[in-house]
């Protein structure tokens, strides 16, 4: 391998990848994908039921619902609004309330609210915004009873929000979108205009030509994968060792994308693999996002030794000694396809 | 035109397609991979909150509590027992009232209660938990609130068989199976186009409309294929079998439909690419409404997709049948035909 040429291609692919449609996908959908998916599932699996409000008068209920944990509350200025909310399954249930409400409840007469609940609600969801409305207005009505509630803690797990759950996933896509399809496409592009023929009666080798294409995917997957933990503020506290987890992670998501280049004839092949193992490549995420489910199943799958010390760094504050094992093991596997990958530059050096 | 023109294109097309290997694997692992994730993700929702209680009460209160949808009591002896139950993760949480609690109540006395759950639970339910205490405490003491509430459900009320989140993700997986093969016909008639082997067809007994035609067969014959076997295999033809076959087959000449006119909208493999995608993003808008309810308003119906997914939807997950469904059955057809004429229309263009 000789630096000069691959110096030489790697400029080549730096002046002409910005205008492949490619790169562009691979810088932009990250960041579109890392917003989306955290404000989408974060909300698909958040298990806060969903409450309007309609006030007719002014309710002191609407400010107080509002401090519950339990539920979400949104205020409506039109009870047709409110209603077309439910029905569209935005809102678990919308209430309305009449005026002089507060009034009523402080006198002691019984008065009526109007429930809307969506159909498709959980039982569970109804039971506790229907208990909040009832709390609600008792606190307003001032018939409490004096009851202490003592509130006990047991065992020392802990809740992870689903920001958090999501990050391996965002992280993930980061770095193998653009570290796979970079190196792939490119590789592929080659082989079907024949240009990769043409380049290797230049000086440069075949590996030179696929070390250039590996730098270029590197250089965008690492990018990719430290602004996603920039833009989520998850850096943690040993920003070195976790670029060096993040370097090693790009460098196995562009083996991959050099592997699948060399092996897919088209890009529709290359599509439908990807459609195929960009799943597997992501299993070890679903791993982090159901805290449920047992950790051998992601230690199956090689991205999990990227994601797990990712995940120690940037999120447990954990040092060079809590992630020794799956770094080493994540080093292990990059030498080890990085063997399979020239094994197969050289089958095709052969065959050329 | 004649059919055995048509047929050996057909033929041809598909043989070069199962001829490469790691096309063919890759199709049936695909296929495993989707349907594996559908497998894997739960297949129940849990409708009801699981509490434990430790309490003296009067015979029928825990029946009491019960008899309001959503909520599930354990009863303990103790609430060591309790605790132990909370920590091997049975429960999420539980309360305990002493022994006088109800006497005390009655007799207007201060009364306090223990509140355990387990460290891992999440914010909304401990919040959800201290809410359902204090009107616990409330029904307890026979204190009953002057507030009557009028509920009214809207939509289909599936209180007692809700959709598993699995099953709202089913139109999203068939979508992405078909509009993925949408991408495999573009890039395979960009190829042609770029190769200029649609012109060598020409000047054989093919004309225009045969080459559209055996393409288009082969491009919905594959989408078609695919759709079908996921959709089988997760147990969606069970109800409404033949609308759903029907759905499928409209949703894969969409796909090709599509397919033509992306393939002419590209100058090369890369900007079909582009094209392709921009498609797939906007055509999968529709399904993300069916997972998350109310989030997509009203201009939804203007993505030709949307009544694909609506129709999946309604007829997998909720059973309905011709009758509710022929106008989105109508308008996909409507699509399907302009979709088809608008493509061959361009590419006949292109061509010149």
């Amino acid at each position: 391998m000789n630096l000069r040429n691959t110096g030489v291609l790697l400029g080549k692919e730096l002046i002409y990848g910005p205008k492949n449609f490619i790169f562009i996908m691979a810088v932009v959908i990250p960041i579109v994908l890392s917003l989306v998916v955290t404000a989408v599932f974060g909300s698909l699996f958040a298990e806060t039921p969903r409450l309007g409000i309609y006030d007719a008068g002014n309710s002191a209920l609407v400010d107080r619902a509002g401090q519950v944990e339990a539920v979400s509350v949104s205020e409506f200025v039109q009870e047709t609004e409110l209603i077309a909310a439910v029905e569209s399954g935005a809102l678990d249930m919308g209430i309305i309330l009449p005026a002089g409400f507060d009034e009523a409840l402080k006198t002691g007469q019984i008065t009526g609210i109007d429930a809307y609940i969506w159909g498709e609600s959980l039982a569970k969801d109804r039971t506790v915004l229907g208990v909040t409305i009832a709390s609600l207005a008792r606190d307003i009505s001032g018939q409490t009873i004096d009851l202490t509630i003592e509130v006990v803690s047991l065992g020392d797990g802990k809740s992870v929000p689903w920001e958090e759950r999501l990050l391996p996933l965002i992280v993930l896509m980061g770095m193998f979108f653009g570290g796979t399809m970079l190196p792939a496409t490119s590789i592929i592009n080659e082989k079907q205009k024949k240009t990769i023929n043409a380049l290797t009666v230049t000086p440069a080798t075949l590996g030179d030509i696929f070390v250039s294409k590996a730098l270029m995917g590197v250089i965008i997957s690492l990018v990719m994968g430290i602004l996603v933990l920039v833009i989520n503020r998850a850096f943690g506290t040993h920003p070195g060792l976790l670029v060096g987890v993040l370097a090693l992670g790009s460098i196995m998501a562009v083996e991959f994308g050099l592997i699948l280049g060399i092996f897919a004839r088209d890009i529709s092949t290359l599509f439908a693999t990807i459609k195929t193992l960009g799943i597997l490549l992501y299993a070890p995420a679903f791993v982090y996002m159901f805290p449920q489910l047992p950790e051998w199943v992601g230690r199956v799958f090689p991205t999990f030794y990227i994601i797990q010390p990712v995940v120690a760094i940037s999120q447990r504050g954990e040092g060079w000694p809590g992630v020794a094992l799956e770094v080493t093991i994540l080093a292990g596997l990059v030498i080890l396809i990085a063997g399979i990958v020239a094994l197969r530059v050289r089958s095709i050096r052969e065959k050329l | 035109m004649s059919a055995r023109i048509i047929g050996a294109l057909i033929q041809k097309d598909l043989a070069l397609a199962m001829r490469n290997r790691f096309f063919s694997v890759v199709l049936v692992l695909g296929l495993v991979v989707y349907i594996a994730v559908y497998l894997f993700m739960p297949s129940d929702v849990d409708e009801d909150i699981d509490f434990g209680l430790v309490a003296k009460l009067p015979p029928g209160t825990i029946e009491q509590l019960e008899a309001g949808e959503g909520l599930k009591v354990h009863e303990f002896e103790a609430d060591d027992e309790l605790k132990t139950a909370i920590e091997d993760g049975q429960i999420m949480g539980g309360l305990s009232l002493p022994d006088d609690f109800i006497a005390d109540i009655t007799s207007g006395l201060p009364v306090s209660a223990s509140l355990y759950y387990s460290s891992a639970t999440p914010e909304e339910y401990r919040s959800a938990l201290k809410v359902l205490l204090g009107e616990i405490a409330y029904t307890i003491a026979g204190k009953p609130l002057g507030v009557e509430v009028n509920t009214t459900v809207l939509g289909r009320d599936t209180t007692g068989s809700p959709i598993a989140p699995r099953d709202t993700l089913l139109p999203l997986f068939a979508v992405f199976i078909i509009l993925t093969e949408m991408m495999s016909l573009a890039s395979l008639m960009s190829e042609e186009i770029e190769t200029r082997t649609i012109r060598a067809l020409m000047v054989t007994p093919m004309n225009i409309r045969g080459l559209f035609l055996a393409k288009g067969i082969t491009g919905t014959g594959m989408a078609f294929f695919q759709a079908v076997v996921f959709t089988a295999v997760v147990g969606g033809l069970g109800t409404q079998t033949g609308l759903v076959l029907l759905t499928l087959l409209l949703g894969a000449v969409m796909a090709a439909g599509i397919g033509f006119l992306v393939a002419a909208a590209g100058r090369d493999l890369m900007s079909v690419m582009a094209w392709g995608v921009l498609f797939m993003l906007v055509f999968s808008v529709p399904a993300f409404g069916v997972i998350f309810p109310g989030s997509i308003s009203g201009w939804v119906r203007f993505i030709p997709s949307f009544y694909l997914v609506d129709t999946l939807n309604q007829a997998v997950n909720y059973g309905s049948g011709w009758g509710d469904l022929w106008p989105n059955l109508a308008r996909l057809a409507g699509f399907n035909a302009a979709f088809i004429l608008l493509g061959m229309w361009t590419v006949r263009r292109k061509l010149g």
